[in-house]
């Protein structure tokens, strides 16, 4: 079992100064409050820099190391830092040095930077391959999220339910080695390989004999065959991890990029918006150009108007006078010159009647008069009203113009959103999806090929096996018992396997029940937890049923009930380090949680936000097996102290 | 990882030999499950003592 004793941080995060963390021995709970920014992740991370030499930002991305350093110290130049923890395991005493130094005056990348590591067991420093063969054994990276963890960490254990999702695969793979089935994996692979070579040795030793020579040639073709086979359906399996684990790498980058890529999909609109309305504009505006063309007619309308209807006055008064002066000459000589017949006088009576009597005649003679001919004139400018669809234009080319200025305005906006994010980059990796997706489906294929002609190889060997076991030499037998242990004790670890990994999930399920109902408020109507193949586990109601809508807040509460079911029954036992595990969590439910750490490991480091739990209450429910507060407090914002609560 | 509890995974082991192959030596299934705990990343260590145990399981046998 690992036990932390102490942690000595210097020039990490906000702890300029060398800060040190007693750990009480015994089982129980240690707190560590801090407000926001005063370094309770950086606490974490210390540890987690500690064992492993990384530190996680959000998306559980790696940091980098010239952003861990102390910003007041880099700001004076220093950008050294280091970790030290003391704990136990096994019985022995350990002290783990992790120490890095800038190679740069100002450093900006890792490669800046030059790290020590020093594990010292007892009183002897480990040689750097023990060293790094002790903290394997020790605490192996691939399981630290059982250990180290915050809320972020624990919503990924969601994953877990969905079988076909190669997060939840990730997980179930580092549950399956902290509980120790890789042990078993390992043993029976290596045995198989052993007993391949037995085989392969017993086909030789039966060569060299005439009465089995035909056999032993046979059953050495039979084997080459199938170890092609074997090697082809290895590297196809290879191939495939590597595509599931790339697969899994681009979920990753596309859910912590998503974020960047809605933000990409809204810029990629905004512009291709910007170019509608471009177009748009540019057509408006021919539109409006034509439409000018004609508007000066519309200005000119009503001058005109007035004109012709003057010009229409003018023209039947000369039509009047001219009409008169007919008339006139009609009556003076007696004749009509119109429709050339003489006048009788009745009718020249009659005619001068209609004369009025201050008529001054007038004469056309020669042709159309002036205001014929300008009403002529003005007959012939055509009349255009579009002022109408010239202010419609204008309209639309202003708002038009307004919407560029917005769209603009929000692009640039989008822009800066998109700075720390190369959108080539994230639509590659949507792009890299799809193949990877594609690939995988023409290995896994390939594969079940491949094992099929195995199989095949397999029994053709087994057959001439049999045959070769009643005639052999005592080589032959000495190999081919040697073949027969390896074989029979390889089918007990594959049988082992499956019937370990029940057994673990039956264990798990117990106890991440009996955790989750100690945690949960719906203790009255909740029966239990049920694991599934992948170790996901689901709610189970009173009335059989599962729950099939869980809150986020549920969702926390079986993580962190797996968390504890997983400490309880693996092989490998630790301290919990949790960082903020309350966010999603209601007050009672986070009371349950409280109670609930000491079953969950023997050592529980609790780094939290004083008024997510309230000393009070902690002090309240844990008791006795509260061991020690500890306080960060605030002594710039770039640094931190931390300090022991003494309880009055 | 170098376990400190392997009791239960080896009770599997045991109950599974017992059923499938009664005549297997036990202690050299023990010693394959403690070649593979103790060498987690170091394949050609975990084949060399298993071999080892083989040897010893066999010589046993001839000696019988």
């Amino acid at each position: 079992m690992l036990r932390l004793k102490r942690i000595e941080i210097c020039g990490f995060g906000p702890f300029a100064d060398e800060q040190i963390l007693e750990l009480p021995a015994g089982d129980g709970v240690t707190v560590v409050y801090g407000e926001n920014m005063r370094g309770k992740t950086s606490l974490l991370n210390a540890i987690r820099y500690g064992f492993f030499g990384i530190a996680l930002s959000r998306g559980s991305r790696a940091r980098r190391l010239h952003t861990i350093t102390n910003r007041d110290l880099a700001a004076i130049g220093e950008h050294e830092f280091s970790v030290t923890l003391a704990f136990d395991y096994d019985g022995d005493e350990y002290e783990l040095v992790r120490a890095c130094r800038a190679r740069t005056k100002t450093p900006t990348s890792d490669d800046d930077y030059e790290q020590d590591v020093m594990l010292r067991r007892g009183s002897s420093p480990l040689g750097p391959q023990e060293r790094d063969l002790a903290l394997l054994q020790i605490f192996p990276a691939e399981v630290s999220r059982f250990f180290l963890f915050d809320g972020e960490l624990l919503q990924e254990y969601e994953e877990l339910l969905f079988n076909e999702s190669p997060a939840g695969h990730k997980i179930s793979e580092a549950i399956e080695r902290i509980l120790g089935v890789p042990i078993l994996k390992r043993g029976r692979t290596h045995l198989v390989s052993l007993s391949e070579e037995a085989d392969r040795q017993a086909a030789k030793e039966a060569s060299k004999v005439q009465s089995t020579q035909a056999l032993g040639a046979a059953l050495e073709q039979a084997t080459a065959q199938k170890d092609a086979h074997q090697k082809e359906v290895a590297r196809l399996q290879e191939q495939l991890d590597r595509l599931t684990s790339d697969k899994s790498d681009i979920e990753q980058s596309m859910q912590s990029m998503q974020k960047y890529s809605s933000i990409l999909e809204e810029r990629d609109e905004a512009n291709s918006k910007l170019e509608e309305l471009k177009n748009d504009d540019k057509a408006r505006r021919a539109d409006l150009q034509r439409a000018m063309g004609d508007s000066w007619r519309s200005l000119l309308k009503e001058p005109v108007r007035a004109a012709r209807k003057a010009a229409e006055l003018d023209a039947q008064r000369e039509l009047d006078a001219f009409v008169t002066s007919l008339r006139v000459k009609a009556i003076d000589t007696g004749h009509c010159g119109t429709c050339d017949q003489d006048v009788p006088e009745a009718v020249s009576i009659r005619l001068r009647a209609t004369i009025p009597p201050d008529t001054i005649a007038t004469s056309l003679a020669g042709g159309v008069s002036a205001a014929m001919a300008r009403l002529s004139a003005l007959g012939k400018f055509g009349e255009a009203d579009n002022f109408g669809e010239v202010r419609q234009l204008w309209k639309q080319i202003q708002s038009i113009a307004v919407e560029q200025i917005t769209l603009r305005d929000r692009v640039a906006e989008l822009g800066r959103a998109l700075a720390d994010c190369d959108p080539e980059t994230l639509r590659r990796t949507k792009s890299s999806y799809g193949e990877v997706v594609e690939k995988m489906g023409i290995v896994k294929n390939a594969i079940l090929e491949g094992t099929k002609k195995v199989d095949e190889r397999d029994k053709s060997i087994q057959g001439i096996k049999k045959k070769l076991e009643a005639s052999g030499t005592l080589d032959l037998k000495a190999s081919q018992l040697r073949a027969k242990v390896l074989r029979d004790a390889s089918e007990v670890l594959a049988a082992a396997v499956e019937r370990y990994k029940k057994e673990l999930r039956s264990r798990v399920e117990a106890t991440a029940s009996k955790l989750f109902l100690s945690m949960t408020t719906e203790k009255q109507d909740y029966s239990r937890l049920a694991i599934g193949e992948g170790y996901g586990l689901t709610i189970l109601h009173r009335d059989g049923r599962t729950e099939e809508a869980r809150s986020a807040g549920a969702e926390h509460v079986v993580a962190l009930a797996l968390m504890g079911a997983l400490q309880n029954n693996a092989p490998l036992r630790g301290p919990i380090v949790m960082d903020s595990p309350f966010g999603r969590l209601d007050d009672d439910h986070t009371s349950n949680v409280i109670r609930t750490l000491p079953e969950m490991a023997g050592q529980v480091l609790l780094l939290v936000y004083e008024a997510e739990v309230g000393k009070k209450r902690v002090r309240d429910i844990l008791g006795g097996r509260l061991l020690r507060e500890y306080q960060l407090e605030r002594i710039s914002a770039r640094r931190t102290k931390l300090a022991e609560v003494k309880r009055s | 990882m170098r376990t400190t509890d392997l009791n239960e995974l080896m009770q599997t082991v045991e109950t599974l030999r017992g059923e499938l192959h009664p005549d297997l030596d036990a202690r050299f299934l023990e010693q394959v499950i403690r070649a593979e705990a103790e060498n987690p990343e170091d394949d050609a260590e975990a084949i060399r003592v298993i071999e080892l145990a083989l040897k010893a399981l066999l010589n046993l046998s001839v000696v019988r």
